[in-house]
């Protein structure tokens, strides 16, 4: 009660007394983030950057637990041109989508000598934000798709890991025909998600194609791979219908000599996780493998901090974004959150590697990481990969069948 | 005040609520669904179009799956809830033992939150861990567990049976609630005529449960062809046969067009169409309840 009193004393005072430090009014930015991002890690960054900006105040507004479901508010609030959010927090993917709709703000004209500026991240991250040469977004954290591999049993079958994709069939037959129990050689994603697009894509990219041309030898050769490996089973027999996080937690459950996922599944791996592990320790990441002699691809993933185009405090909007990127912040979430940071110098960062020892094996996979399509129409796009991707995986369709009806859906969509 | 302005002043919250949020609302989607509106392709800009978008449709083959696939699940999973949901009610106003555990069996399933309904079933349906596959294969029915969701014919059957699971309840419900208003009089005054159980259902409860079953079959109707949370949850409208899902639904295009594709003038002429069907039915309705009089 007394403080209550005290705190209304010191705010009338204020407010009759101090009538001058009022005259520059506090702006108020509020980020929009879903809640698997957690909001907990970002949160003392904001006030910290409130701190050393009085005038600015930051809010986090939070809603819905995937990307498809923030994505669903966004679009509502940014089609209605609502000025209540500054700036977003959106999937790797979307930038492309809110540049068309005119959702999201250029940040060039905010940013000076802005290619300078850039240099210092990892160029697949800004690759994904920038269209037709305007910068659209700033990376909040990366990510990519790595192969895990089980170093125990590698070592117990003597086993390297495998560099080519027959290597890795080689190397998977062996070692299940010997370790019997339903152990699975590779597990991917072949439900129709986004996972799915990334392995369907690294594949056709490590063959040596292109998304402009999924009708071809190389794509023949990447899709055609998966589809081998679920009918020598190698893969699991539905493994069109397995998911992002089915695939963690068989990994996790010691199911899986060699796993395809995202950097989120180490910490689970290495007993973070609500689940047991039974994999602590023996677990080991490397680049994806490629076909014969051709470069390891894999899919750029992560967040990306997004203006407003609506907001009505760009200026201060895009000084939080420049603060988020900037190596202190960036230093803190990698420790903190093991979120891989976007600046390339970090990856040997003395506070970062102690954190994340794995990120040193990390580095020279996220900084060749490519972008998915950037084009508005990447929903689209999503939806015509993933949907045939998982057609062939199940059965369903041929490969060539997938195949021709992929290129027919995305002839006029990438140019 | 006179009674008049009484009752209207009271009716001004409805009427207001409903203007705000039904009226302007289907208005503006048919306004809407006259113009191009495709946020992805700004460069098309906002040309009134007209009845263009109501043309395409007819042309459009992933609307005509979807239309005929809504149509399809609709008949199956109507018919199925009412083959289920009237034993229920049975069961339920019966004076038997079994009445309690029908009326919670009749409960459970219609309090549960559709898309919640759907990842029960998306988990005993799984073709890896799935309960169903487990029994399956343990009663040696199959080798191998069976990849439900991914099969286009399997996927449809999975799909039937948790709509069917969870609409049945909603049958039984209004089916007990016209059989609790059958004066019992009546079906001993059958009874004693001679009637055996049979006959006494066939022409004594069942005419006079009608009226009841005829309003859960319009509702039924409406909402099997707006269905979109449990397709939606459980197989995302896959698997692909073909170009298009083999369980995808005129909700779920509607959804994709608009919040994921974000043609907005499309998506509106698409929903004015969905729209135009469920009012069909919603009139048959009127002229139902009307006939009633």
């Amino acid at each position: 009660m007394k403080n209550a009193a005290s705190t209304l004393t010191a705010l009338l005072l204020s407010a009759t007394l101090l009538p001058a430090a009022q005259a520059a009014p506090a702006t108020t930015l509020t980020v929009f983030m879903g809640s698997q991002q957690r909001p907990e890690i970002f949160q003392p960054i904001f006030d910290r950057f409130s701190k050393q900006n009085p005038n600015i105040k930051v809010k986090i507004e939070q809603g819905g637990a995937t990307s498809e479901a923030q994505n669903q508010y966004l679009t509502t609030v940014l089609a209605a041109r609502d000025p209540s959010l500054d700036i977003f927090l959106i999937d790797v993917v979307r930038p492309a989508t809110f540049a068309a709709a005119g959702w999201a703000e250029p940040l060039d004209s905010y940013i000076p000598s802005k290619d300078q500026y850039l240099k210092a991240f990892l160029p697949g991250t800004i690759q994904s934000a920038t269209v037709n040469g305007k910068l659209y977004a700033l990376p909040a954290f990366t990510d990519a798709q790595f192969l895990y591999y089980r170093k125990d049993l590698l070592a117990k079958y003597n086993a390297k890991v495998p560099t080519t994709w027959d290597e890795l069939t080689a190397t998977a037959a062996k070692i299940t025909r010997a370790e019997g129990g339903g152990l699975q050689g590779f597990n991917f994603q072949g439900a129709p998600i986004e996972g799915t697009v990334c392995n369907f894509l690294e594949m056709l990219w490590s063959a040596g194609g292109d998304a402009s041309n999924v009708d071809s030898a190389q794509g023949q050769q990447g899709l055609g791979f998966l589809v081998n490996s679920v009918k020598t089973k190698l893969s699991p027999a539905n493994s069109a219908e397995i998911k992002t996080d089915d695939s963690r937690q068989q990994f996790q459950a010691g199911k899986v000599l060699f796993g395809l996922n995202w950097s989120y599944a180490w910490a689970h791996f290495q007993g973070k996780s609500p689940d047991p592990t039974l994999v602590k320790g023996n677990v080991g990441v490397a680049k994806l493998p490629a076909f014969g002699k051709n470069t390891s691809s894999t899919c750029v993933g992560g967040w990306q901090w997004g203006v407003s185009s609506y907001s009505k405090n760009k200026a201060a909007a895009v000084r939080l974004l420049q603060y988020m990127v900037s190596s202190d912040v960036q230093r803190e979430i990698a420790v903190n959150g093991a979120y891989l940071p976007v600046r390339r110098a970090l990856y040997n960062d003395a506070a970062v590697v102690s954190a994340n020892p794995h990120f040193k094996t990390l580095f020279p996979v996220v900084s060749n990481a490519r972008s998915r399509p950037v084009t508005p129409a990447y929903p689209r796009v999503s939806e015509i990969i993933r949907t045939n991707v998982s057609a062939a995986v199940s059965g369903n369709k041929t490969v060539d069948a997938a195949l021709k009806d992929m290129q027919q859906g995305l002839a006029p969509l990438i140019k | 005040m006179s009674e008049q302005t009484l009752a209207l002043l009271l009716l001004l919250p409805a009427a207001l609520i409903f203007t705000v949020v039904l009226l302007y609302p289907m208005l503006n989607t048919l306004y809407s669904s006259l113009f191009v509106q495709s946020l992805t392709e700004p460069y098309l800009g906002t040309p009134f179009v007209g009845l263009k978008h109501y043309a395409d449709m007819l042309h459009d083959a992933r609307f005509l799956n979807a239309l005929r696939n809504t149509l399809v699940y609709g008949v199956i999973t109507v018919s199925g809830s009412f083959l289920i949901g009237v034993p229920m009610a049975l069961v339920a106003h019966a004076d038997s033992r079994l009445r309690w555990l029908a009326r919670v069996a009749m409960l459970l399933p219609w309090a549960m939150p559709p898309v919640f309904s759907a990842l029960i079933f998306q988990w005993l349906f799984n073709g890896q861990y799935g309960l169903i596959n487990d029994l399956l294969v343990r009663l040696h029915l199959v080798a191998q567990p069976v990849a439900f969701l991914t099969s286009p014919v399997l996927a449809g059957l999975a799909l039937v049976v948790t709509v069917i699971w969870k609409t049945s309840s909603f049958v039984a419900l209004i089916a007990l609630g016209g059989l609790q208003g059958i004066p019992q009089e009546l079906t001993e005054a059958a009874e004693v005529d001679g009637a055996n159980r049979v006959q006494g259902f066939l022409r004594v409860t069942l005419p006079l449960l009608g009226p009841a079953l005829a309003v859960a079959f319009i509702f039924r109707c409406i909402s099997a062809i707006q269905v979109f949370d449990i397709p939606y949850a459980l197989t995302g409208g896959g698997p692909t046969v073909g170009q298009y899902g083999a369980t995808e639904t005129l909700g779920i295009y509607i959804y994709r067009t608009t919040l994921e594709f974000l043609d907005f003038g499309y998506g509106a002429a698409l929903s004015v169409a969905l729209f135009a069907v469920s009012l069909a039915i919603t009139a048959l309705y009127i002229r139902f309840v009307r006939g009633g009089e």
